[in-house]
């Protein structure tokens, strides 16, 4: 056995003690001061987990940020966010991003450097039920209007009836049921990204992971594009002090209901852009 | 030489085994006879030194003990697994019922906790196997501990975490003598530095797996550092840091030799990978050469396996489509038997040079 010496003992014990201590100080300096962002989200942002029934596993809650983006498309393909292009990380705003975008739409080995490029960290702003929303809601109602007059004037086609019929669930949705949170902007200066969207109840600036892509268009040309991959923390702990509101949620027999769970959670992000729960209604 | 490690009194115990079996074959087969003064000299010697060794290391007097052993490593090796994954499960099972400063107190505790327990049973423990246990279960107890603070505080997911869960398991490691917590290490280890090297290029830290060249400076670092600290007095720690550092290096080669999208390298990815085939060709063989020369078995046996893995690879890419195969496998039965010749005469050369320099 080759245990010895009680530096040994220290550094051991050291390392778990210090490692948590910077740890906890972080979550303090997080928390100190006045919050960044103080906003209440409602079911529609903060969903259950689809298997939380069946993690029995565990017996924690968290909460799934859902975000949405308004697509460079006509919008119709807004819930596959990851996949969807947001109209305003174009190629000037991927270049402040650090993205090596020069020439990649003209030149084979610049689009090849840049298809190859791998997601980068950058702070993101989400805008709660502002104008990104309001437009997504023109767009499906506008589409909704469209594929609904073609129904009227094709009363016979199912397929024009179907797709009017989906437009109008989507714009039922949208109005009622699906997120408020739009990706809005990105930046690398969190400060500059809060000059720029000062409401502090509205629009939160958390970090995120942001990717480029060369991509060919219908017309045979070349394109820069942007693309949300991810926020860095999607899951929100809730804490025991504010589980009351879910426990009925929590037994079994809930199924299909989680349409029918109401429920409005304010949330704080600090210093380090670090959420955590104030409030359950 | 009295023998520092169990290692040392372990291959000092077989040696002494060896010579007093070869004694009984000389003698039975009257070539040699010593005086029964001799032989009470020698039996004596040994005896004092086996009861020695037993009572200072603990080690294997007889083949039927070493075979036991062999069992309680694989039952301690499961054991401090399945250990480590209750502890895991046990809190996420229940921590959802706690408060706040609740779940914190039990998380900062339980590794504090079993830490001390560790240095307790490490005294108390001479085989070294329950110690093993118990450090793993620490291990586990301290990864889920930094692991359950981020989750219940939101924290940023961070690459210092793995850092300082390498600096953990070493430390248990390296004080207790186990090689699991090494391996475990080393895994947390590689992680943090290919993240670092992957961060260099402006990535996000969690998408390094994604270019196998991140990997590569850790599979190097881990190579030379046994080179350039003396790791004797450990049990096997050498060999597990050149097998890990020649697996860092090798596995993400062989994935690049076969995906040549996946480089930082902004060149056709045909060409890529032809040269990633080649540079797995050239760094097998100089680790086999390098094995072969230091003695490091582990070394050679690796290289050899990633040598004919990126041959049958390479026969795969040219032949799998065009051949008949019952010609493909006959090209690789071919192979094999040449490989044999070749081994056959590397081996007699080395016979040959033995013979000599014992002449």
């Amino acid at each position: 056995m080759t245990w010895a010496g009680k530096y040994k003992w220290f550094a051991g014990l050291g390392i778990i003690v210090l490692t948590n201590a910077i740890a906890l100080a972080g979550v303090a300096y997080n928390r100190s001061g006045e919050p960044d962002t103080v906003i209440t989200l409602s079911e529609r942002e903060l969903r259950l987990p689809y298997s939380w029934r069946l993690e029995r596993e565990s017996s924690g809650l968290s909460l799934r940020l859902r975000w949405r983006i308004n697509g460079s498309d006509d919008g119709r393909y807004d819930y596959l966010p990851h996949s969807s292009t947001p109209a305003w990380l174009d190629k000037e705003k991927l270049q402040e991003l650090g993205f090596p975008v020069q020439d990649a739409a003209v030149i084979e080995e610049n689009r090849r450097r840049l298809n190859r490029s791998l997601p980068r960290e950058v702070y993101l702003v989400l805008e709660y039920n502002g104008a990104a929303y309001r437009n997504m809601l023109s767009q499906t109602q506008a589409y909704k209007d469209k594929q609904q007059a073609l129904a009227d004037q094709n009363p016979e086609d199912e397929n024009i009836l179907e797709e009017a019929k989906d437009a109008r669930d989507r714009w039922e949705r949208d109005l009622h049921e699906t997120s408020r949170l739009f990706i809005v902007d990105a930046g690398l200066d969190p400060g500059a990204l809060r000059s720029s969207y000062p409401d502090t109840s509205r629009n939160i600036i958390m970090r995120g992971n942001v990717q480029a892509r060369v991509n060919s268009r219908v017309d045979d040309r070349w394109e820069v594009q942007g693309y949300i991959r991810e926020i860095t923390v999607s899951d929100i702990n809730i804490p025991l002090a504010f589980r009351k509101t879910f426990d009925r949620f929590m037994k079994a027999d809930h199924s299909n209901d989680n349409e029918a769970v109401r429920y409005q959670v304010t949330l704080a992000y600090g210093k380090r852009y670090e959420p955590w729960v104030v409030k359950v209604e | 030489m009295e023998p520092g490690t169990k290692t040392e009194a372990q291959q000092r115990t077989d040696q002494i085994r060896s010579f007093q079996m070869e004694m009984s074959q000389l003698e039975a087969e009257g070539v040699l006879q010593l005086s029964t003064g001799q032989q009470e000299a020698i039996a004596t010697h040994h005896e004092s030194l086996l009861t020695g060794f037993a009572q200072t290391f603990d080690i294997d007097r007889s083949h039927q003990a070493r075979q036991l052993s062999w069992g309680m490593r694989i039952a301690s090796f499961l054991g401090a697994m399945a250990l480590a994954a209750s502890v895991f499960f046990l809190f996420y099972q229940f921590w959802g019922r706690f408060d706040t400063p609740a779940q914190v107190s039990i998380l900062i505790l339980a590794p504090l906790i079993m830490f001390v327990a560790t240095q307790m049973v490490a005294q108390l423990d001479e085989s070294g196997y329950f110690v093993k246990l118990v450090a793993m279960v620490t291990f586990a107890c301290f990864v889920l501990n930094i692991f359950m603070l981020g989750m219940i505080f939101n924290i940023t997911p961070s690459d210092k975490a793995l850092f300082i869960w390498a600096a953990f398991a070493m430390l248990l490691a390296y004080t207790l003598d186990v090689r699991l917590l090494l391996a475990a290490g080393i895994l947390c280890l590689i992680g943090f530095i290919s993240a670092r090297t992957g961060t260099w290029s402006g990535m996000y830290w969690l998408h390094f797996s994604q270019r196998p060249e991140n990997f590569l400076p850790a599979g190097l670092l881990l190579f030379l550092f046994p080179l350039l600290v003396d790791h004797r007095r450990l049990t096997g720690f050498g060999p597990i840091y050149r097998v890990f550092g020649m697996l860092t290096v090798l596995l993400p080669v062989l994935v690049l030799a076969n995906w040549g999208y996946g480089s930082y390298l902004n060149q056709d990815p045909g060409l890529i990978e032809g040269a990633y085939q080649i540079a797995g060709f050239v760094l097998s063989g100089l680790t086999i050469w390098f094995g072969i020369r230091r003695q490091y078995p582990e070394v050679t046996n690796t290289g050899n396996v990633f040598f004919v893995i990126f041959l049958y690879t390479k026969f795969f890419d040219w032949w799998w489509e065009i051949m008949p195969k019952y010609l493909f496998f006959l090209v690789i039965g071919l192979t094999a038997i040449l490989f044999l010749v070749i081994f056959k005469r590397l081996r007699g050369n080395a016979n040959v040079m033995q013979t000599r320099s014992a002449a």
